[in-house]
């Protein structure tokens, strides 16, 4: 089963008379349980394409299903409502709120569905262990290492439990140590609980490990 | 949690940027504090307190004018003699009670025999005067029909007056000079701020015991005297301005013998449009009146939202990854544009609570400056304190304007913050 | 580095825009503010036409009936004896240099009394005020002539019946009070509108304002001796009113309030209070001095703002700006320079809106929305004073607000354009 299925993208934007097409007529499709990679230069689109699998960017033209269903038209509330459900997002510069403490950045997510606030302290409290982070959910992000941000940032991608999880980049701002567990991580993620992840890398080591990767040059995938 | 957030993060927002946060609060506070000054401006003229506990039943007729056939346009404007005001306002059942008494006090000497004179303000009145307005007796009671009518040299006192005469307050029933005629009295009551314009007082006789009845201009049609009325109801007011003007004009029958009209401008005023009342020959626009209050409470909320506005705009620059963020992990538009108002609520609030709390102070601190009242009588102090200042409509305007300014300091940037797009408000950038 | 200004004002146009609106909004309230100041206190700083100062009003009382010395009036015990009597007593005080009885007619009075001054078919206008007073009036409030005539003189010319009047009572004709001076044929209309009685202009006064605050060209008056119109006129309800000699002005009150029970006590009347002009003056004026106070509050609040509003953003700004200031002084640009780019910042904001808020003020001018004096709302000379004054008082604001961040930005060392972002 398809959980992302892109057809015909392309995206181009306009600035000032100028012309970029950034993705041109792409075709994907991710699997069930896929860890897929996506790799390529700087500005081949590879980031714009995760964002348009998030829905945080609409293409300018192509058809985008995910988890089976279409997504066109979909007023702000059921599009906010469709990715809280089914998507977790991991940045490569973590984007931790600093004036949170950990507990309440990983709980975030479950702060825009109807769950009780007992509940919430739950779940982010078993997602923390499952990162390894159990002993550091009083602190600051500030207070934390950037392997450590990162955990908590896949964390609080995971409490959601949504099927996907799209990451970008994310171990780009760690040193090779913090990476690796950061992608150790992400594979327990992929192999034990079978959720789809899909990772934007320049790191030809980690993207051996996916399950498939793919390659864009300039907007096109060539690989 | 979600409120518990807002708190947490305003709180965190003030710490990281003190500068900002200073002015942020000095400008909300400024502005809340201006504001409410300007409120309780308004409120000590309107707001009930005792012994004007029933302003919003009273209706007045502080003055009124008179013309004749042979004056042509020209009128002859002030108090009414007790003449008229008996005979036209005195007699009406609908309202609970009329009063009559003099339109100011009047600075008079009151002494024991043999000892120096002090001057106090005497305000002449009826019986009725007691029910009208809700003194606070702490000896003696007030004058009666009987006393009333007999015309007895008898006085209700203020308790500074009884305490400065006596040295003590328990002083029912002893003598006193009031302008060198002997006064017993009758009752103590509590001072009263010169703020309560109508019944303000420290001295209060019946008028019937003087020769205000006599003390007259325009044959005995004008005078001295004022009159107010409590009504059972607001809603009484319409049947009562009826009968009024029914009374008037049986008046202006009889008096139209010798060729004389009263006008009464559209009176009685209610409470708020008697204090603008300050001349007899023009009725106050209450509108035109409101709609400048209106014009001062834009200014004071519209010239600091601008600049919080500003303020918050900067603010929310340095969270725009954040908002993001938020975004991205399913926050809709309105969720978000509901968490920066929710945000700037709160510091919003804490700085009109400080706002607040510097207007009563200086309202208390500063009453001469403040009340100084228009055109009075008396040269006592408006004196000032909790009765007065404080009523749980004083909060429910603070709250208001605190939330319209967070409305408008906020409004446009966390509108803007929400309309954002989420991939480049991720990325930090901010157009 | 200078012409760059206009690019980094363009290009922040966003957080300028919220400045330059907030400027136009102070800027055009400011200028109503000064406005409606500078008219109330041009209009304060006139001539008077009296003086009060040294002066006090004391208000008689009359016993009644209840009071054991009460005696009734008759035809031989006449209240306006007793007023004369007591007005006497009070002359023959050392301190006192002058007293006058007189009916609505002192200064800082609410009440007040109208009269028709009429000369062949000139009117004086409607709101004309009939002062009728004891010749010692003048005295009191140390009237002037316009041809010089003292207070003295005047109140002789009261004595022997003839009238005073404002110079200003036909002015609406462009005929000066002085220039009718002497002539017989005056009539008033006080008894009717026919009274044939002729009276003679003794003297133009100086005109007599009605407050410090409304102009002297726009009060008219009218004085009259009160002795001369009937007994009944004198009654204890008149005003009386006392000079007292400036070497001797202390504790006046104090002092015949003591004597008062054993010297001022005149049959039936008694003094019953004193007041001091200063008390009066005030209290009649409170509403004005209320309306002054609330505006220069408002105009502290706009200032304020605008400080608050400039230091807030100009404090973000040079955050923002810190590598790019570093930048330019690494590049050779000194301390001054950095403060003077800032500073020009927002005065050229400052300029930018004065352009669109002087024609906004001269809009609101002619709708006559804002402070009269001298009969008009827009004078051009008082619209250009004004403005530059809140051009001014704001630039002031600017130069303060920015300065604060302006020198946080010198501090700023070059080294750090290396590292910062």
């Amino acid at each position: 089963m398809n959980m992302i299925e892109l057809t015909g993208i392309n995206k181009i934007y306009r600035t000032n008379e100028i012309e970029t097409q950034a993705l041109e007529n792409v075709n994907l499709n991710v699997e069930k349980g896929e860890f897929l990679s996506i790799m390529g230069p700087s500005g081949c689109g590879k980031s714009t394409l995760l964002n348009i699998m998030g829905l945080l960017d609409a293409p300018t033209s192509g058809t985008i299903r995910i988890a089976g269903t279409l997504v066109e038209g979909m007023k702000d509330k059921e599009l906010a409502a469709f990715r809280n459900k089914n998507l977790g997002f991991v940045f490569q510069s973590f984007h931790l709120i600093n004036s949170l403490n950990v507990i309440d950045n990983v709980e975030l997510p479950l702060l825009y569905r109807n769950v009780s606030a007992k509940e919430r302290r739950h779940l982010a409290e078993e997602v923390l262990k499952k990162v390894g982070l159990s002993h550091r959910m009083r602190h600051m992000p500030t207070q934390l290492s950037g392997g450590q941000c990162q955990r908590v940032a896949i964390a609080r991608a995971i409490i959601g439990n949504p099927e996907i999880i799209l990451a970008d980049e994310p171990t780009g701002n760690l040193d090779s140590k913090m990476g690796a567990e950061v992608m150790e991580l992400l594979h327990q993620l992929n192999q034990e609980d079978g959720r789809t992840i899909v990772m934007v890398t320049h790191n030809e080591e980690q993207a051996r490990q996916t399950s498939r990767t793919v390659r864009f040059f300039d907007g096109r995938q060539v690989g | 949690m979600m409120i518990r957030q807002y708190f947490q993060q305003a709180w965190a927002q003030l710490r990281q940027q003190p500068l900002i946060s200073a002015v942020t609060v000095a400008g909300t506070a400024l502005s809340i504090f201006l504001i409410m000054l300007v409120v309780m401006m308004q409120q000590v003229k309107v707001a009930p307190f005792s012994p004007e506990s029933n302003r919003d039943r009273f209706l007045h007729v502080k003055w009124g004018s008179i013309t004749n056939e042979a004056w042509g346009e020209s009128t002859s404007n002030g108090p009414l003699s007790v003449r008229t005001a008996r005979e036209v306002y005195g007699k009406m059942t609908t309202p609970e009670a009329v009063t009559i008494y003099s339109v100011f006090s009047k600075s008079r000497p009151v002494s024991l025999p043999g000892q120096p004179a002090i001057s106090v303000d005497v305000r002449e009145t009826d019986n009725q005067f007691w029910t009208v307005f809700d003194f606070v007796f702490i000896d003696g009671k007030p004058y009666d029909q009987a006393t009333f009518d007999a015309g007895q040299p008898v006085a209700v006192i203020t308790e500074s007056v009884a305490r400065h005469l006596f040295k003590t307050t328990q002083v029912t029933g002893k003598e006193f000079l009031l302008a060198h005629a002997p006064y017993r009295v009758c009752g103590v009551v509590k001072d009263v701020s010169t703020l309560a314009e109508t019944a303000y007082g420290q001295v209060w006789i019946p008028y019937t015991s003087t020769d205000q009845i006599n003390n007259t201009w325009n044959e005995d049609l004008m005078g001295f005297v004022s009159c107010t009325m409590l009504a059972r109801d607001r809603s009484d007011f319409p049947a009562i301005r009826e009968e009024a003007n029914r009374r008037l004009d049986e008046y202006n029958k009889l008096i139209g013998e010798d060729g004389w009209k009263f006008i009464n401008r559209n009176r009685p005023y209610d409470q708020e449009k008697n204090v603008l009342a300050t001349g007899a020959n023009w009725e106050p626009d209450v509108k035109v009146e409101r709609r400048n209050r209106f014009i001062i409470f834009l200014i004071l909320l519209i010239v600091p939202a601008i600049n919080l506005s500003s303020m918050t705009q900067s603010r929310l620059r340095r969270r725009i990854s954040e908002i993001g963020v938020r975004r991205a992990f399913g926050c809709t538009r309105m969720e978000l544009l509901g968490q920066i108002l929710g945000e700037n609520l709160v510091i919003t609030l804490l700085a009109g609570i400080l706002g607040l709390l510097m207007s009563f102070l200086f309202a208390y601190w500063g009453n001469e400056l403040i009340f100084a009242q228009q055109y009075s009588m008396t040269l006592n102090p408006p004196t000032v304190d909790a009765s007065i200042l404080i009523h749980a409509s004083t909060f429910g305007w603070a709250l208001l304007f605190c939330f319209i300014l967070n409305l408008l300091s906020t409004g446009i940037p966390a509108w803007r913050a929400s309309r954002m797009n989420i991939v480049e408000a991720i990325g930090g950038k901010n157009h | 580095m200078e012409k760059k200004l206009f690019t980094q004002i363009r290009n922040e146009w966003h957080s300028n825009l919220w400045l330059a609106l907030e400027l136009l909004v102070v800027s055009v309230v400011m200028w109503y503010i000064i406005d409606l100041l500078y008219s109330r206190i041009a209009t304060y700083m006139e001539p008077r036409g009296f003086n009060t100062e040294h002066c006090y009003l004391i208000e008689m009382g009359v016993l009644t009936d209840k009071s054991p010395d009460f005696t009734p009036y008759s035809d031989t015990h006449k209240q306006s004896d007793e007023v004369r009597e007591l007005v006497e007593r009070l002359r023959h005080r050392p301190e006192v240099e002058a007293v006058s009885l007189s009916q609505n007619s002192y200064p800082y009075n609410g009440s007040n009394s109208g009269l028709d001054v009429m000369y062949d078919t000139l009117h004086a206008p409607g709101w004309t005020i009939r002062r009728l007073a004891t010749p010692d009036f003048c005295r009191v409030f140390q009237y002037k002539g316009t041809r010089g005539e003292t207070s003295e003189q005047l109140a002789e010319l009261l004595e022997r019946g003839d009238f005073l009047a404002s110079d200003n009572l036909y002015h609406h004709y462009q005929i000066s009070m002085t220039s009718l001076v002497g002539k017989k044929a005056f009539r008033f209309n006080w008894s009717s509108p026919d009274d044939s009685t002729e009276y003679r202009l003794g003297a133009a006064l100086q005109n007599v304002r009605y407050s410090d605050y409304e102009q002297g060209r726009f009060c008219y008056s009218m004085l009259y001796n009160l002795n001369l119109i009937g007994e009944g006129w004198i009654n204890a309800d008149n005003e009386l009113c006392v000079r007292v000699r400036a070497e001797h002005d202390k504790n006046f009150i104090e002092n015949l309030k003591a004597d008062s029970e054993k010297q001022f006590r005149v049959g039936n009347l008694y003094i019953s209070d004193i007041r001091s002009f200063v008390d009066i003056r005030r209290n009649y004026q409170q509403s004005y001095a209320n309306e002054l106070r609330n505006y220069i509050v408002g105009m502290g609040f706009l200032l304020l703002n605008i400080f608050l509003g400039l230091l807030g953003t100009f404090w973000f700004r040079t955050q923002q700006r810190h590598s790019e200031i570093a930048l330019h002084k690494a590049l050779g640009a000194t301390n001054g320079d950095v403060f003077r780019r800032l500073m020009a910042e927002g005065l050229f904001l400052l300029i930018l809106v004065t352009v669109p808020a002087i024609i906004i003020d001269i809009v609101l001018a002619q709708n006559e929305l804002n402070a009269w004096h001298n009969g008009t709302t827009l004078e051009w000379n008082r619209l250009l004073l004004c403005a530059s004054a809140t051009f001014v008082l704001i630039a002031l604001m600017i130069g303060i607000g920015i300065g604060i961040p302006a020198r946080r930005a010198m501090k700023v060392q070059p080294a750090e354009a290396l590292h910062d972002e």
